[in-house]
């Protein structure tokens, strides 16, 4: 891989097309413009971190790779703990790899209620399929290790469906990696994959350069003004100058720029996320989740609305599901080779804000769940306790402050029946989505169904900000699916 | 020096290391805390900074007004435990941010995966490592 350019000072740059961020969505638009023989120019935030220096842990990977150091949650009344990635191939560089398509009837529903022509699960599906083929999203052959068994056997004894998940990958690896930036290359993410080809193809890449704001002019965006840190920590003044502009700078980012450019129009109003609450289980045979991979089998008996899965365990990440609640928590650290972490995660019909606020550099975001959210949520725990305890959990710990852990399945409802405790509830979401959603009307979404801003005539916005609404799954797939959807609709009117 | 003698404070008692590791470790759990503190967004190292002043001023008053550094580790945990019960949801999560940190940083340290039975990876040449620091 040709490595980044390098500025050393105040510096002026020209291209046809600019591309700003370089996770699924920005590098399924840069590679596809590429390929086409357009000029591009991408743009990263944060630092391009080689597969050979990659961190090997988490406590090196929070502080290189993760929006603030992955201390970052939205506000309200339950702070909803979010990680976004920050560095060349963004979110793609810190997910666990899952590719999975939005379901069909999910599909339908965004076409349904944002009037979206030509969007169809059939119309999508090239799309993902030319996704899936650049990450490799393959299932694993073979037995994949007990976190795994586990979850496919509460699937099994509840009688509920469970479904295999592919993952982008070249080869196994170990989870050690995983929450790393996968130091052997195994991970298919944007950095190992389509970056590479943008910049075999032409295109150049500017990683450590944070976009301040665009230059409008009436209807067109002129020139992205930016901030370029260089190795010694110094910031420059950077202005790119561009015929188009690709903004892909994720579901925060995005709104937050056009935002700081005067852009307000139904920006950030509609942002969207998927709650999580994880259970800790620990089992009397010994597990050892942190020398397998996580879980690569999902219960998707209740999707769309509900689905549960498995987290990624390592020591550190053990750590920090304790450290919620140490008086309770802290004395199964010795026994971490017998334990495992698995989640519930809904889909939601609450909605959130993305602010600007002048003087601070990272937008706030604020989140509200719905009763109904709330009704789905403890359904859901309730469900994956009981799922656990008859897969031979000897105790289940919910992300609850105080609470021990439920070892009898008779005890979860009763001891719900007045839902969560929602000042003692820790929840967490890795997928952020619908800030600048598309539709065709566009009195009421920022954006139309082939990703153009409205009010512009050369803004396409290509990241999880233009999601209708919740997918219900891992949005990488569809991200790139409704990239490569803008970009193709873009080249086609150029040609 | 509250912070670092708070994350002190905050190191898992298992595994029990060689007090000479210990103290290694601890500065290793110090250095990535203050990091991560700086890295955050500003409107949470704000409230990180507002909070843990409340902290400092609520253990001087619980510790008989002596300074943190000058009662043993177990007392400078107690203190924070009993801050974060009060039920008052910011003080809860000051708690909670402060433990995580350390806890992450401490179970990816060498010498506590040694001490565990875990290989830890080998080191990396500090030359690239510098290189991929943000």
């Amino acid at each position: 891989m040709t490595g980044p350019i390098a500025i050393e000072g105040p510096t002026t740059l020209t291209c046809d097309v600019l591309v700003i961020g370089t996770g699924a969505g920005g590098a399924s638009a840069a590679a596809t413009l590429a390929d086409a023989g357009v000029d591009v120019l991408m743009l990263e935030e944060g630092p391009h971190v080689p597969a050979d220096v990659a961190p090997r842990g988490l406590s090196e990977a929070l502080p290189a790779m993760w929006r603030g150091g992955g201390m970052t949650a939205t506000m309200g009344s339950t702070p909803i703990a979010f990680a976004e990635g920050r560095c060349v191939g963004g979110g793609t560089e810190i997910n666990s790899a899952i590719f999975q398509r939005a379901p069909d009837e999910v599909v339908e529903s965004w076409a349904r209620a944002n009037d979206l022509p030509d969007f169809s699960p059939q119309t999508l599906a090239p799309l993902y399929d030319r996704a899936a083929s650049v990450v490799n999203a393959s299932l694993m052959a073979g037995p994949i290790g007990p976190p795994t068994e586990i979850l496919r056997r509460a699937g099994e004894v509840m009688g509920w469906k469970t479904t295999a998940l592919e993952r982008g990958r070249r080869e196994s690896f170990s989870p050690r990696h995983e929450v790393s930036g996968f130091a052997t290359g195994a991970r298919q993410s944007m950095s190992t994959t389509l970056i590479p080809r943008a910049l075999a193809r032409g295109a150049r890449l500017l990683a450590n350069c944070r976009v301040d704001r665009l230059a409008v002019q009436e209807r067109r965006v002129t020139s992205a003004v930016a901030t370029a840190t260089d190795a010694q920590g110094r910031h420059h003044r950077v202005t790119v100058n561009a015929i188009q502009v690709f903004l892909c700078a994720g579901t925060t980012q995005t709104p937050s720029i056009l935002q700081r450019s005067a852009v307000r129009k139904k920006i950030g109003r509609s942002f969207q996320l998927h709650p999580t609450i994880r259970v800790l289980a620990t089992f009397p045979e010994l597990v050892n989740a942190h020398r397998h991979e996580l879980p690569l089998v999902a219960i998707t008996e209740f999707m769309p609305g509900l689905r549960f899965g498995g987290s990624v365990f390592t020591l550190s990440t053990f750590g920090l599901a304790a450290a919620e609640d140490w008086p309770v928590r802290g004395r199964y650290l010795p026994e971490y080779a017998h334990c495992a972490m698995y989640y519930a995660m809904i889909r939601p019909d609450g909605v959130g804000r993305v602010r600007t606020v002048p003087g601070l550099t990272e937008p706030i975001l604020s989140y509200g769940l719905t009763e109904r959210d709330w009704r789905r949520l403890r359904d859901g725990l309730a469900l994956l306790v009981r799922a656990l305890l008859a897969a031979g959990a000897t105790r289940v710990i919910p992300s609850m402050r105080g609470h021990p852990g439920w070892t009898d399945a008779n005890r979860v409802e009763p001891d719900l029946r007045y839902g969560l405790l929602r000042d003692r509830v820790a929840l967490m979401t890795i997928h952020l989505f619908g800030s600048c959603p598309m539709g065709r009307n566009l009195e009421l979404f920022p954006v139309d169904p082939w990703g153009r801003l409205a009010g512009f005539d050369n803004v396409i916005v290509a990241d999880g900000s233009v999601l209708p609404g919740a997918p219900g799954v891992n949005p990488q797939a569809t991200i790139m699916a409704l990239a490569y959807r803008a970009t193709d609709s873009y080249l086609a009117a150029r040609r | 020096v509250a912070l670092d003698q708070i994350v002190d404070a905050l190191l898992p008692e298992w595994p029990i290391l060689p007090p000479e590791r210990r103290v290694s470790v601890s500065a290793h759990c110090v250095r990535f805390v203050r990091r991560q503190i700086a890295l955050s967004p500003a409107h949470i190292r704000f409230g990180v900074r507002i909070l843990f002043t409340a902290f400092c001023m609520f253990a001087f008053l619980r510790l008989g007004m002596q300074p943190l550094g000058a009662v043993s580790r177990e007392r400078r945990a107690a203190a924070l435990r009993v801050f974060a019960t009060e039920q008052v949801p910011p003080f809860v999560a000051l708690e909670r941010v402060l433990r995580s940190m350390t806890v992450v940083a401490f179970l990816d340290h060498p010498d506590v995966l040694t001490a565990i039975g875990e290989t830890p990876l080998p080191a990396r040449d500090p030359a690239a490592a510098q290189a991929a620091a943000p």
